[in-house]
């Protein structure tokens, strides 16, 4: 019976320590797998400044959900039979490489007068190359802010350059929002109109910083044919906001303990005590007692 | 067997060991005596060349000390709570074990802050503690909290002693020396058992065992909030108090369980310490062990699913580099008590007193791995830390002062025992007061 029982407190006591450590040696056996088949895409944005920030995105699809593929060197390029290569940028660990072209990059026109911008990952043993391609015609947006009968008014002109004339562009959707901590507030969206403009009003009840600082958006969203392309522009016409808040700040050198610390410590304390001090006295009676009674039992 | 019978039994079984001392007594001081002088030297090694001698650096600042201080404490506030309910419950089969809770409540209260002592850099700077203190402090809570239990355990123990000089003063069949007897005669506060002083110190025994388990309750918690008041990872829980005192009954019941094995060996006290005792402080083990893994899994469990990045850093931590240790003090050191204790057949003295080494060494590997691995996973790096400084292993230092601390331990243990007896005869040999009363 003894055997059996220490048999079975031994096989018991280690059997979870192996279970762990067979999990934690299980290795992926090296075995013939198939390369990855990455999935890439290549968005274009024309930010404020006038940069133009090629963004590509490189992804496996693993049960239908995207893990993104790190460390990948993309090339960038312009043009269409004659390349021009604009730069590498590896992947960061969101898949993602960004190449910043700052003010007008010298690249090659198309026919139509779009530009052909072009990423390519060249591929490994283990991954397969991957290639996509944007076209997108070079817009301009100016974006004007001022005070109208008191109304803080944003109007926009948007153009493209033909021969270094000025063509406006109607007919094409465009946005103007509000900077929020999320997602961006809409304030207004239309059609330009011939002349390639387009006017809304800023509502005047916009929470903003202390100051009642907004920043103002506008954009051509994702449009088909000029990409991302916005405006912005930070401006007084908001509320100011002073933020007020609930919990007091604690230092580490102020003089006072909170109230409620103070009077839980002194309930704590004096009802601890006081009972020490009454058995205490209650051991000097014990040895009064002891001249004045006649002796007991100790059993 | 009548009261008086019974206590002249107990007074030959103890008549060997009060009377004369063993060379085997002495040796094994010697061992301990030595073992406790090698770690005052590795203290001495530490003040003199710092702390750099230990395994402790800028990351890393609490070590092994305070898990022993931890360790010691939690002892310590399992000791009253076990003596304190056993106490108030009246229960019988308390008698012949409630004084080694006692001991254990008062010698792991005064052995345990002296860790803290071994860990703080500018010990001349500890009075500051007392002088200036800051009511706002978690610290000051804990100096607070400490120094009013150890008295309050040294009354409750005196009182539970009180009948036994007594009893001592009084016996004619032990040959004790003359300044022995005048000891015990002072210490007896010239009780002789009438009504009134037998009503004294049953009422003031009944106020300090409630006193003694909220003082335990109370200051146990302080500990865990010095810990769960931090924003650091896997100690910023809520649980930590009501968990660190079920921690703490969980390590408490393991070492009574194996203080009733080693004395019941030591003094031949089968007749008094019996199979039964081990079995009703087994099953409160099992209990206790339960709701300790309760209160680890939803500590964890939380911690995991909230996957905050720093938590998530500090459970991989766990799995991957302290994965022994936390299988070892979570998962065998929780299972191995239960299952002895749950199964019938597994119930015998040496298989619970076997749980109980388990489970105490278990709560120590725990209370490292609280410790540790949150300090070597800090938010932000400190400036010009060396990698090898992040992570932390105890020097030979550290270790001479734990088995310092332990030896000390079980030194304390030993002389009391040699002064007074480890079963209270006063315990064993009189009804409940309350019986008595009755009976009038």
């Amino acid at each position: 019976m003894k055997i059996k029982t220490y048999f079975f407190l031994w096989v018991l006591m280690f059997s979870a320590g192996m279970l762990a450590a067979q999990e934690a040696a299980v290795e992926e056996s090296p075995g013939d797998e198939e390369p990855i088949e990455p999935v890439m895409e290549l968005t274009y944005l024309k930010d404020s400044d006038g940069n133009i920030n090629l963004r590509s995105s490189m992804v496996n699809y693993v049960d239908r959900m995207p893990v993104p593929l790190t460390g990948l060197e993309i090339d960038f390029y312009a043009g269409e039979d004659s390349l021009v290569a604009l730069g590498s940028v590896p992947t960061d660990e969101e898949g993602l490489a960004v190449l910043v072209l700052e003010g007008n990059p010298d690249v090659p026109l198309s026919a139509d007068g779009s530009v052909r911008y072009f990423a390519e990952y060249m591929g490994t043993d283990n991954i397969y190359p991957a290639e996509y391609e944007v076209y997108v015609t070079d817009v301009n947006l100016e974006m004007n802010l001022e005070m109208v009968d008191s109304v803080g008014t944003v109007s926009l002109r948007a153009y493209i350059l033909v021969d270094g004339e000025e063509v406006p562009v109607a007919d094409e959707d465009v946005y103007v929002y509000i900077k929020r901590m999320f997602n961006d507030l809409p304030i207004g969206e239309d059609f330009l109109d011939e002349n390639g403009e387009f006017v809304t009003e800023v509502p005047d009840d916009i929470p903003g910083d202390a100051e009642g600082n907004i920043e103002i958006i506008a954009r051509f969203n994702d449009h088909y044919l000029f990409g991302t392309v916005e405006k912005r522009q930070t401006v007084p016409w908001g509320v100011p906001t002073q933020y007020d808040f609930a919990v007091p700040q604690r230092t580490l050198w102020t003089q006072i303990a909170p109230l409620w610390m103070i009077i839980t410590l002194s309930i704590l304390l004096i009802g601890v005590w006081s009972h020490y001090l009454y058995v205490i006295v209650q051991l000097f009676r014990l040895r009064r007692l002891a001249r004045k009674e006649e002796p007991g039992s100790l059993v | 067997m009548n009261d008086i019978a019974l206590q002249n039994k107990l007074l030959a079984k103890f008549k060997p060991f009060l009377e004369s001392t063993s060379t085997r007594w002495y040796i094994v001081l010697v061992i301990l005596v030595a073992i406790f002088a090698w770690g005052i030297s590795g203290l001495v090694h530490q003040i003199t060349g710092g702390h750099i001698v230990t395994g402790m650096r800028d990351n890393v600042v609490w070590g092994v000390y305070i898990v022993n201080f931890i360790f010691f404490m939690g002892l310590s506030y399992a000791g009253a709570l076990v003596s304190g309910v056993l106490h108030l419950l009246n229960s019988e089969w308390r008698k012949p074990i409630i004084r080694m809770a006692e001991l254990v409540t008062v010698i792991s209260l005064m052995i345990g802050p002296f860790f803290i002592f071994f860990c703080i850099g500018r010990l001349d700077r500890l009075h500051y503690l007392f002088i200036h203190p800051r009511i706002q402090s978690p610290i000051s809570w804990d100096v607070i909290g400490i120094s009013t239990d150890l008295i309050g355990c040294f009354i409750y123990l005196y009182l539970s002693f009180i009948e036994d000089f007594a009893i001592l003063r009084d016996q004619q069949s032990i040959n004790l020396p003359r300044w022995r007897q005048k000891v015990y005669k002072f210490l007896a506060l010239g009780y002789t058992g009438t009504p009134t002083q037998k009503k004294i110190i049953h009422t003031s025994r009944t106020i300090m065992s409630a006193m003694i388990i909220a003082i335990a309750i109370i200051v146990y918690s302080v500990l865990a909030w010095i810990f769960g008041v931090t924003l650091q990872p896997g100690w910023d829980s809520t649980i930590f108090g009501p968990y660190f005192v079920i921690a703490a009954i969980f390590s408490g019941s393991g070492l009574m369980i194996i203080l009733m094995w080693i004395f019941r060996r030591i003094y031949g006290l089968e007749e008094f310490i019996t199979k039964k005792h081990f079995v009703n402080m087994g099953v409160l083990l099992l209990i206790v062990a339960a709701f300790y893994g309760y209160f680890t899994f939803c500590d964890y469990l939380t911690k995991w699913y909230g996957s905050v990045k720093i938590n998530a850093e500090l459970i991989n931590k766990l799995f991957s580099e302290f994965n022994w240790m936390f299988i070892f003090a979570n998962y065998i050191g929780i299972i191995i008590p239960i299952v002895i204790v749950g199964i019938p057949q597994f119930r015998t003295i040496r298989n619970i007193t076997i749980g109980a080494v388990i489970a105490v060494v278990a709560l120590w590997v725990n209370r490292y791995i609280i410790v540790i691995p949150t300090l070597e996973t800090p938010f932000l790096p400190i400036q010009d830390s060396r990698v090898d400084w992040l992570n932390y292993a105890p020097t030979w230092v550290e270790w001479s002062l734990t088995a310092a601390g332990i030896a000390i331990f079980i030194i304390l243990f030993k002389l009391v025992s040699k002064f007074l007896p480890i079963i209270s005869f006063s315990e064993m040999s009189h009804a409940d007061y309350r019986q008595l009363k009755i009976l009038e």
